[in-house]
């Protein structure tokens, strides 16, 4: 059940690189190609910015290593195990491991900010009472106090932090975020970045993908370049 | 503690779900009752009439009568030989004295009879066969018994039988097929209704997925709406049935006087019953409600 030790998925903190690409095409139909032959690897703890034009990429390797796709060839290893011979039943536990913020920060309406980041501890199966102590120090981390809002009462800025508490939550080794400060004001990009440099910083490990040349990359980010499913070197 | 927090989270969640579309929940309730309410009617009827069809013979019977002059140990031997064909259950002799007594009684001839110089009737013995057995295999045992030596006349309606046979496999084939059919019904209302449920919420769905629920943790409220659904459909059939047969059993009552026989009314099945039908469309509509969330594709390479 929901409580019980990952089947199949390898602890997350191996001192092996946390994912690998392993020459990983992925094709959408028979003629799209999203991604060709990529290769590269990514440590415990970088923080990486994925880059490029629209249409690079980019969220597909996120999807990747999300597992909520499978490449159409070539492995994509992340914390050991490659993630297209996953079990269903093992998909779970590899998710637990890590946080996902998608481009739209998919946030339940009908619920409370604070119920929303309370989700992934409860599906982990923690008591109420503990999911809702580590959501609201989720929330704390991410400087959001509007507990009780609900989300289309908040900012987009708001809902992008509401969205980052609730991948932080369950306290992942990995986030992954899609696109962070595509419809920011410049203050509250910053502010985003700042974040995720400070989740990095605290030993997570960070993969942000975004259009923007305008990002303010923090110093210590790698960047990885990607064009038309290549990387640019 | 996890075992019992999930599933007091799944239940506030169901009752959220309950909340939000009251009214299509309980349009599948009334459907999958309504659907319900003739299959229970029908087994309630039949519980309730056994003991008005208590005395119908459902086996077919024999009426063999003995050749005049056929001695009591040939008799016995006969009865030996009859008892042992296949399909034979039961062989009851009735004596000639016995038979001439019945007859005085039941015709009320008895004076004119009691003058007779001798006993005109025959011995004879009641041949009971297997309840529902083929009517080729009765034709058979009553071929096989005409041959036996010291048997005068075999009697048995055989086209009586043969259309009895025939309208009971019809009811029966009719009965299982509408049964069915109703309800499979009940079945896909209930599935109809937690898929709507589901497709609303597919958001909230696919949020759980990203953020690492299993499947069993996502379908689990649904199951419980799907649980609540069949259980409430069957406990409006229930209220159904009993409000038909209340509305029957005066009627049943007075036919049954009317034709001489003490006073008859179809009860309501056991309490227990009831209780047992409850929790088993609590458990299938738990089943269906799993089935209604649907699982989600494997991505495709």
């Amino acid at each position: 059940m929901s409580t019980a030790a990952p089947m199949s998925v390898a602890p997350i903190e191996s001192p092996a690189p946390l994912v690998v690409f392993d020459h990983v095409t992925k094709r959408y139909g028979a003629f799209r190609l999203a991604l060709a032959e990529l290769t590269f690897a990514i440590g415990r703890s970088e923080f990486v910015l994925l880059c490029g034009p629209s249409g690079a990429g980019k969220s597909t390797v996120l999807r990747l290593v999300a597992a909520l796709e499978v490449p159409s060839s070539g492995r994509v290893v992340v914390a050991g195990e490659d993630v297209a011979r996953l079990r269903p039943r093992a998909l779970p536990f590899l998710r637990r491991s890590m946080g996902i913020v998608l481009q739209d920060p998919m946030l339940l309406d009908d619920r409370t900010v604070l119920e929303n980041v309370m989700l992934p501890a409860l599906a982990s199966g923690l008591p109420a009472p503990q999911a809702e102590e580590r959501a609201r120090a989720a929330l704390t981390r991410v400087g959001l106090d509007a507990l009780t809002a609900r989300p289309q009462e908040l900012s987009g800025g708001e809902q992008q932090r509401a969205a980052l508490a609730r991948a932080i939550v369950n306290r992942p080794a990995l986030v992954l975020v899609d696109e962070p400060t595509a419809h920011l004001d410049a203050a509250s990009a910053a502010g985003i970045l700042q974040l995720l440099e400070q989740f990095a910083v605290a030993g997570v490990t960070v993969i942000v993908a975004s259009h923007g040349e305008s990002i303010l990359v923090p110093a210590r980010a790698r960047t990885i370049r990607l064009d038309n499913g290549r990387l640019v070197e | 503690m996890s075992f019992w927090s999930l599933r007091a989270y799944a239940l506030r969640r169901s009752l959220r779900l309950l909340a939000r579309r009251p009214g299509a929940l309980l349009l599948a309730v009334l459907l999958a009752g309504v659907a319900l309410t003739l299959p229970l009617l029908a087994a309630t009827v039949a519980v309730g009439a056994r003991p008005l069809v208590a005395g119908v013979p459902a086996a077919p019977e024999l009426s063999v009568f003995v050749a005049p002059g056929t001695s009591g140990p040939q008799i016995r031997g006969l009865q030996s030989r009859i008892e042992a064909l296949p399909g034979v259950m039961q062989v009851r002799h009735v004596p000639r004295e016995a038979a001439l007594a019945e007859l005085a009684a039941r015709s009320g001839l008895g004076a004119s009879l009691a003058e007779l110089k001798s006993n005109p009737l025959p011995d004879a013995f009641i041949v009971a066969l297997a309840p529902g057995v083929d009517p080729t295999a009765v034709d058979a045992a009553a071929a096989a018994i005409r041959k036996m030596p010291g048997v005068d006349t075999v009697q048995f309606d055989s086209a009586w039988y043969r259309k009895l046979v025939g309208i009971a496999r019809i009811a029966l084939t009719g009965s299982a097929i509408v049964g069915g059919a109703l309800l499979v019904l009940a079945a896909a209302v209930v599935i109809g209704a937690v898929r709507l449920l589901a497709t609303a919420s597919g958001e909230e769905i696919r949020v759980l997925r990203i953020v690492g629920a299993d499947e069993g943790f996502i379908a689990r409220p649904y199951a419980y709406v799907g649980g609540a659904v069949l259980a409430s459909a069957t406990a409006l059939a229930i209220g159904a049935v009993a409000a038909v047969l209340r509305l029957l059993n005066p009627a049943l009552t007075e036919l049954a006087r009317l034709y001489g026989g003490a006073d008859f009314t179809i009860p309501m099945l056991p309490v227990q019953v009831l209780a047992g039908l409850i929790l088993a469309g609590l458990s299938i509509g738990f089943l269906l409600g799993t089935l209604g969330v649907g699982r989600p594709h494997p991505p495709k390479p």
